[in-house]
Parts: structure tokens; C-alpha cells; sequence
């Protein structure tokens, strides 16, 4: 068990909903990964489609939490009122910040991004911000309140992986008790086992799933991937070496002769 | 009264609530939507009593698939 938010979940794996060929591949994916938590947004919808219905009947035929993002926003204002429409709308308190400063790489803003976590912390919500690896920031965020980090392996959707774990690793360090997922970037399975063998408490996936020749086995073998990361940051990972060392033992090594 | 509507002109006759403009676009009051009204939040309980003022910026969502 998890404990994130107040809630105790079964799996380290949250989930986005976003590019899957169609609704049933949708819940498939969700079935197989096994997710307790899937993230979800707000968007303009025409009435006559059904202003989302169908979707949040999906959603909540799923049984998964939901976390609504604040995907598209740019500034602080525009978070804080996403934010306040998506509690009402999902009857939950928590909230994917995500405030993006750069076109080009979907970058968050880290000073938007700190000044929402505050005003949503001091409005009762429980704040996942998506942000930079910036060890700093991540600082000052949990000392607005955030119980939960986000910060991002690559740029949203690019499938790179961890592009610095150097800095992942820092921010695990230094961190200590606070809930780190890995949002954004991860491509692959290996990606996301990664992260958990450092000791990051989760990881959220989304495109690397959804554009997957097939997204539902990609849903499961992203699932083995982060409970074997789990496993192996509980056991504990061996220190590395510079240098070989037998594992067969080298006592009685047959054809050894002393030398005259 | 001219309104802004999920980032389109609307021309409509007033005055008129939320409610009663949720109702005229086709909205029913049943479904998943939220409202933001010049970038500020309303919740569901003022739709009956929010009045529309001319130019008002309004939005209107609804659950959709997210990342």
C-alpha cells in the first residue's frame, strides 16, 4: 500500500487518459495497468456531445481515483480558477498544477507554479505540481505545502526517459519524506523501473502508453516495470564497483597449480 | 446584451442568469460543468442568482481526457 494524499492506494502507477485510439482501449489500459490513479482535464465541450459524459462515466466505471490537471494554463490566475471548477466538477481536492512557461518544450513556469501551489494550499487543495528537476524550487514547494512532488524526467510527451538523473537523485536525497513522481518524459518500461529503483515513490505515464503499438500490454508491462522498480529499491540496490569480482568462488579452481 | 462565450461573441436579450444562459446554449443543468466567469470560478449553487453583465467572459467546461 501507498499512502498519497491522504489515501492509501495499491499501485505506484498513475495513469493518463489522454491520445488512446478509442474509449475501450482507454479502459483496457486502465484495467491492465492496474493504476489507482487516473489523471483527467477541463475542456470547452459543445452540449450537444454530451459535455463529457461518456468520458466520466468511463472514468468512474474505472473505480481508479481521479486527479484533474490544470494542463494549458499559463498563468497563476488561469490555475487557481482551473483548479476551483475541477473540485467542484470532480468533488476532489487535489489538483495537477501544471503552469507551462515555454511553447517549445512545454516547460513548467517555476515562479507561476509557486505562486498557485500557495493560493490552492491556502484554499484546501491538495496540490501535485508538475515542475522542473530545480532542487530549489522543490524546496520551496514543499514549503508551501505540497506533500507531493512532481518533477519531470523529460519534456511532456518526448519519450526520452530520465534525461538527468543526477538531479532525480538529488532531489530523492534531499527530499526525504516527501512523495516523488516522476511526471512526463517516460518512454519506456526501463524508463519508469529507473525511477522507482532510485527510490521515487511513483511514476505517472500517458503518452508512452497511449501511443504504444499496443497501449493495453504497454499498460501492464509499465506496471511489472514499476513494481519490479519497487521491489529492488526495497531490497536494496548493490553498491557499484569500478573494478570486476568473481561471483563463482575462485577456491578450488580446477587447473590452478602452485608454482614450483 | 453581447457576451463572450467559451471565446466566441454571443448576442443575447437580457438580463439573464447563468442558468438561463446555460439553458438557451443548450446546456442541461444535470451534466458535468463548471463555470468561470471573467476568469473567476462560480460555483454550481450561484447559477440560479449570477446575473450576466454585458461583455462578460464566460466559460463553461466539462470533463475530458487529460495527461
Amino acid at each position: 500500500m501507498w499512502l498519497i494524499g491522504d489515501r492509501e492506494v495499491d499501485s505506484r502507477m498513475l495513469l493518463g487518459t489522454a491520445q488512446y485510439p478509442s474509449p475501450k482501449i482507454l479502459s483496457d489500459a486502465i484495467h491492465a495497468s492496474g493504476a489507482s490513479i487516473v489523471t483527467v482535464s477541463l475542456r470547452r465541450q459543445a452540449p450537444q456531445q454530451g459535455g463529457g459524459q461518456a468520458f466520466w462515466d468511463l472514468i468512474k466505471s474505472s473505480g481508479a481515483l481521479v486527479l484533474p490537471n490544470t494542463a494549458g494554463c499559463r498563468t497563476t490566475r488561469e490555475a487557481v480558477t482551473t483548479a476551483e471548477m475541477a473540485r467542484e466538477l470532480f468533488e476532489t481536492n487535489w489538483i495537477k498544477l501544471e503552469v507551462i512557461g515555454d511553447d517549445y518544450n512545454l516547460q513548467p513556469d517555476p515562479f507561476q507554479l509557486l505562486e498557485a501551489a500557495r493560493e490552492l494550499i491556502s484554499m484546501g487543495f491538495e496540490v501535485f505540481p508538475y515542475c522542473t528537476d530545480d532542487l530549489v524550487l522543490c524546496q520551496k514547494l514543499v514549503e508551501s505545502g505540497c506533500r507531493i512532488i512532481m518533477p519531470w524526467g523529460a519534456p511532456i510527451g518526448s519519450g526520452k526517459g530520465l534525461l538527468n538523473p543526477f538531479q532525480l537523485a538529488v532531489l530523492r536525497a534531499r527530499l526525504g519524506d516527501v512523495n516523488l513522481i516522476v511526471d512526463a518524459g517516460v518512454g519506456k518500461p526501463s524508463h519508469a523501473a529507473q525511477a522507482m529503483e532510485m527510490g521515487y515513490d511513483g511514476v505517472l505515464i500517458n503518452t508512452a502508453v497511449a501511443l504504444a503499438g499496443d497501449p493495453v500490454i504497454m499498460a501492464g508491462a509499465f506496471a511489472k516495470a514499476i513494481e519490479a522498480g519497487r521491489m529492488a529499491f526495497e531490497s536494496g540496490v548493490m553498491p557499484e564497483r569500478e573494478l570486476a569480482k568473481p561471483s563463482t568462488p575462485t577456491l578450488g579452481t580446477p587447473f590452478w597449480h602452485q608454482k614450483p | 446584451m453581447k457576451l463572450m462565450l467559451n471565446g466566441e461573441w454571443v448576442q443575447l436579450e437580457g438580463p439573464l442568469t447563468v442558468q438561463d444562459l446555460l439553458k438557451s446554449r443548450g446546456y442541461r443543468l444535470e451534466m458535468k460543468i463548471a463555470v468561470a466567469i471573467n476568469g473567476h470560478f462560480l460555483p454550481r449553487h450561484a447559477y440560479t442568482t449570477h446575473l450576466i453583465a454585458d461583455a462578460d467572459d464566460i466559460e463553461v467546461v466539462s470533463p475530458m481526457q487529460g495527461g
